[in-house]
């Protein structure tokens, strides 16, 4: 596969990944904050922003119409569900004799009816459009594509992105904050709420939630899983490139990384985790994106030939 | 049903209408097009015509118009082109494929054509496109025009002729694709009518045919890349439309990389060899290092590589001196010099400034002719002489005479118009029609049908995307009482050396074709459309193992708990060990 198309594919991953976490996270809190009516809406505003690293000084006024124009419909912003759409439906034009029509299609059309302006009122209808076309999307590439390279990166790029704003959601919660309605919220804004409860009996608990989000093998959004799957997806990749079985650890510089990851979150007593858990979670995208490097250098950016 | 009639107060008076005559009456050919048209109501024929737009927008078929993706506008209603019609049509597109085939081989050899006064040196020498650094250059299977599309209008009299040959980079075949399968969506009941040549084999083909061109010491199957300018190009859509379609790798210049004279792309497991490109980039574009030195799109040292025999290029470097207008005066007699054949497909009646008496001519009569530029492309430069103003003419005549060389000039062609749906209604439109022709070397292939362009504003005679042009699906319609044939071709024999011995060949090859040909197959493809040899399969239920079993066991209803599971010796054994053979031989081969 061409080094530029595996990259297209990459971003496309990462890019419609963002747009619907970013989606669910929007969804969750800037609603939470439209019907507290109690308490000052621009402190929490800025709590949002600095969930996407978007906080400003001057952002203590913030209202949630301005967190919209920023993180939802702003198009020049990649960070933005509108901007990483149109990235995302750009790199897809660009890979398109890879893509299967269909997810090309449903990028641009959904590229096309984005909005130029959102109200409050009408948030709710947009989160739930960009998270229904993004599992479209997703939907598609697992049922359509052959589990060849073009779905192993696009499969990456959706595995590192999850795990990069999910250590950034837990980063911005404060673990020693007990309170059962925080807690749920931090789950909802992982989309695990639903899912927690059921797996432990309605007990609502922060460890427990932050165990869950993080280190739940078999909960697809867990950071865990999201390890496990990308270590998978690399060893995969790798064999297709002749790399050999790895029976003395692994060369793979981006497998190292991810490996590392998983086994300092897996392996080491919560409890340990949780001491310092800004910066822990802070390691963990530092490390992601360490990750995404090694892949980049290994196989979007090949080395010339002998005497070129 | 609506109340009045969708075609009621069309208007195609002029009698080059290709659907009306001049009584306001269906021609033989479109009869069946204006009944299912009319039967569905002005209503419901508007809703599918939206319903059409939507959709190319969705699918992103679209042409880059001064930096912005716009919609490629199709229109509803189709142009039809009856069976006889289209055979005299298709041969004589192949003969003018074969003819600019030796004419380009020639220009880069021995100039034979030169030294027996079929065409004057000067214009070979005065030829901007003539490229010195292909001289000599003979490609593997001797084909440089492996992809042209040869423009056609209907004029007055109602016969075709050719208006431009393009022999570089000829765009729009993917809308011809796209047109047909949005129209088979959107108006299935236009399909149930007559039956129409299919258009899908294309991309097939045109793979056949860029394999065809590999360097002969290619090992196993040849890869083939389609290199595209990027996705800011006009016809990127096209690009990545052939490439998906073909199951090839689009790539851009910097994808590309040429070491020891041969080129490779960057590709995920490392440097991969390329044998043949389908170059959609013009010449100028290729190589910095034989072209434009400040070139960001090209791949240095490819030229090199060509000239070593290690990559072919397809449409061959320097083909647009085929394309020169200067030599389309020529070809008529280019087509009599290399194929001793008189043209199917006449021109369309062309002065040459150059030549004195014509210049005069034609500075006399300035304000009722149109003046072309020799190297334009796209309808640039092109002034209309009747819709001229008298300072552009003025302009115009100075520079005519400073540089004679540089321009043709032909009468206003009256256009045919087809009915086209605009705001108040079907109105006729000018069209004219690009038919699309493969050159494998083995045979010239056209397909049925090919692109017809409409140009949309009201009298605009000049047919182009870039001047508010739309489109038209294009039926060829099958003979009468005969079943639809989808793989039908039509085929000649194709000679590609300019030796004269064959060329003459060639030239017996081509019988004037009359009605519907039968599809005429090549051998291999003979081969291929025999049913497989059982061999190749593997049966999920053996039944004569099942029997044996079921002798031995007495227990018909459970195979499944057999004690032998293995198979006793015999042919099937041997059959699964062939096929596990050949699928290793096969990926070895890969």
């Amino acid at each position: 596969m061409l080094s530029r198309i595996a990259d297209s594919l990459f971003w496309i991953g990462r890019y419609v990944e963002r747009a619907d976490q970013t989606a669910r996270i929007l969804e969750v809190n800037l609603e939470a904050i439209m019907e507290d009516t109690g308490s000052e809406r621009g402190p929490r505003c800025a709590e949002v922003m600095r969930i996407f690293g978007a906080a400003h000084e001057e952002d203590q006024d913030l209202s949630v119409q301005a967190v919209l124009d920023e993180l939802a419909i702003d198009r020049g912003n990649p960070s933005s569900i509108a901007g990483a759409l149109k990235v995302a439906r750009e790199n897809a034009r660009g890979a398109r004799e890879v893509l299967p029509t269909e997810v090309w299609e449903s990028l641009n059309t959904t590229t096309l009816e984005l909005p130029r302006s959102l109200r409050p009122a009408r948030m709710h209808r947009f989160f739930q459009t960009t998270k229904d076309r993004c599992a479209v999307v997703t939907g598609l590439v697992d049922a359509s594509l052959p589990r060849d390279e073009a779905w192993l990166f696009l499969r990456l790029g959706q595995q590192l992105e999850r795990i990069d704003m999910f250590s950034r959601i837990l980063q911005s919660h404060d673990p020693t904050d007990t309170t059962g309605a925080t807690t749920i919220m931090l789950l909802r804004s992982c989309s695990a709420d639903e899912a927690y409860i059921r797996s432990f009996r309605g007990q609502v608990r922060v460890d427990d939630a932050v165990a869950f989000l993080l280190l739940d093998r078999i909960f697809p959004r867990s950071i865990a899983h999201c390890l496990l799957q990308a270590d998978e997806a690399l060893e995969v990749l790798g064999k297709l490139h002749g790399q050999t079985f790895d029976r003395f650890g692994t060369e793979d510089a981006a497998r190292r990384i991810v490996g590392r990851i998983e086994a300092s979150l897996r392996f080491r007593p919560l409890a340990d985790v949780m001491e310092d858990f800004e910066r822990e979670m802070e390691q963990v995208q530092i490390a992601a994106s360490a990750a995404s490097r090694a892949i980049d250098a290994q196989y979007f950016d090949p080395d010339l030939p002998p005497g070129a | 049903m609506s109340s009045t009639p969708l075609f009621s107060s069309y208007q195609g008076s002029t009698g080059t209408d290709e659907m009306f005559d001049a009584d306001g009456g269906a021609r033989d050919s479109c009869a069946f097009l204006a009944d299912a048209l009319t039967t569905l109501g002005e209503e419901e024929f508007r809703v599918r015509a939206e319903s059409l737009a939507r959709a190319y927008l969705d699918q992103g078929i679209t042409f880059d118009y001064a930096g912005e993706e716009r919609p490629f506008p199709i229109d509803p209603i189709p142009r039809v082109i009856d069976a006889e019609e289209w055979s005299m049509v298709s041969s004589g597109v192949a003969q003018r494929v074969r003819a600019l085939e030796h004419l380009l081989d020639d220009v880069y050899t021995d100039r034979r054509v030169v030294a027996d006064g079929v065409l004057p040196a000067e214009l070979v020498e005065s030829s901007t496109y003539v490229v010195e650094a292909m001289r000599g250059y003979r490609p593997p299977n001797g084909v440089r025009v492996h992809i042209s599309g040869i423009d056609l209008v209907r004029d007055g009299s109602g016969g075709f002729r050719v208006l431009e040959d393009n022999a570089r980079t000829p765009s729009g075949v993917s809308y011809v694709l796209s047109n047909r399968r949005a129209m088979a969506r959107t108006f299935p009941e236009l399909f149930s009518q007559q039956p129409v040549r299919r258009v899908d084999e294309y991309p097939g083909r045109l793979l056949q045919t860029l394999r065809a061109a590999a360097p002969e010491d290619t090992e196993g199957e040849p890869t083939v890349v389609v290199l595209t300018p990027g996705r800011f190009n006009s016809a990127y859509f096209e690009h990545s439309l052939l490439a998906r379609t073909m199951g090839v790798e689009l790539v851009e210049g910097p994808d590309l990389v040429v070491s020891h004279d041969r080129v490779y792309m960057r590709t995920t497991a490392g440097l991969r060899r390329v044998d043949v490109i389908y170059k959609r980039t013009d010449d100028d574009f290729l190589d910095p290092e034989v072209f434009r030195p400040d070139s960001m799109l090209g791949v240095p040292g490819i030229v090199r590589a060509i000239l070593a025999g290690n990559v072919v290029v397809a449409n061959a470097i320097g083909n647009g001196v085929a394309d020169d207008k200067l030599t389309y005066t020529y070809m008529p007699d280019l087509i009599r010099y290399y194929l001793a054949e008189d043209p199917i497909l006449p021109n369309v009646d062309t002065w040459r400034l150059e030549d004195p008496s014509s210049r005069e001519e034609v500075l006399d009569r300035l304000d009722e002719l149109v003046v072309k530029p020799v190297d334009g492309s796209g309808g640039k430069g092109i002034v209309i002489g009747p819709s001229a103003s008298a300072t552009e003419l003025d302009e115009l005549r100075v520079r005519l005479q400073k540089d004679p060389r540089g321009w043709i000039a032909q009468p206003v062609v009256q256009l045919s118009t087809i009915p086209t749906l605009v705001e108040e209604g079907p109105e006729p439109r000018h069209v004219d029609l690009r038919p699309f022709a493969l050159n494998s070397g083995d045979d010239v292939w056209v397909l049925p049908g090919g692109l017809t362009r409409v140009a949309l504003p009201k009298g605009e005679m000049v047919v182009n995307s870039s001047r508010g042009g739309g489109s038209k699906d294009t039926f060829v319609l099958s003979s009468r009482g005969r079943p639809t044939q989808g793989g039908g071709a039509v085929t000649q024999g194709q000679s590609q050396s300019t030796d004269s011995s064959r060329s003459e060949q060639g030239s017996e090859d081509l019988e004037p074709v009359e009605g519907e040909q039968e599809p005429s197959f090549t051998a291999r493809e003979r081969e291929r459309s025999e049913p497989a040899t059982a061999t190749a399969a593997i049966p999920i239920l053996d039944e004569d193992e099942l029997q044996e079993l079921e002798e031995e066991q007495g227990t018909p209803d459970e195979p499944g708990t057999s004690e032998e599971p293995d198979s006793p010796e015999g042919p099937q054994c041997a059959d699964g060990q062939d096929t596990g053979t050949e699928q290793e031989a096969r990926r070895h081969a890969e």
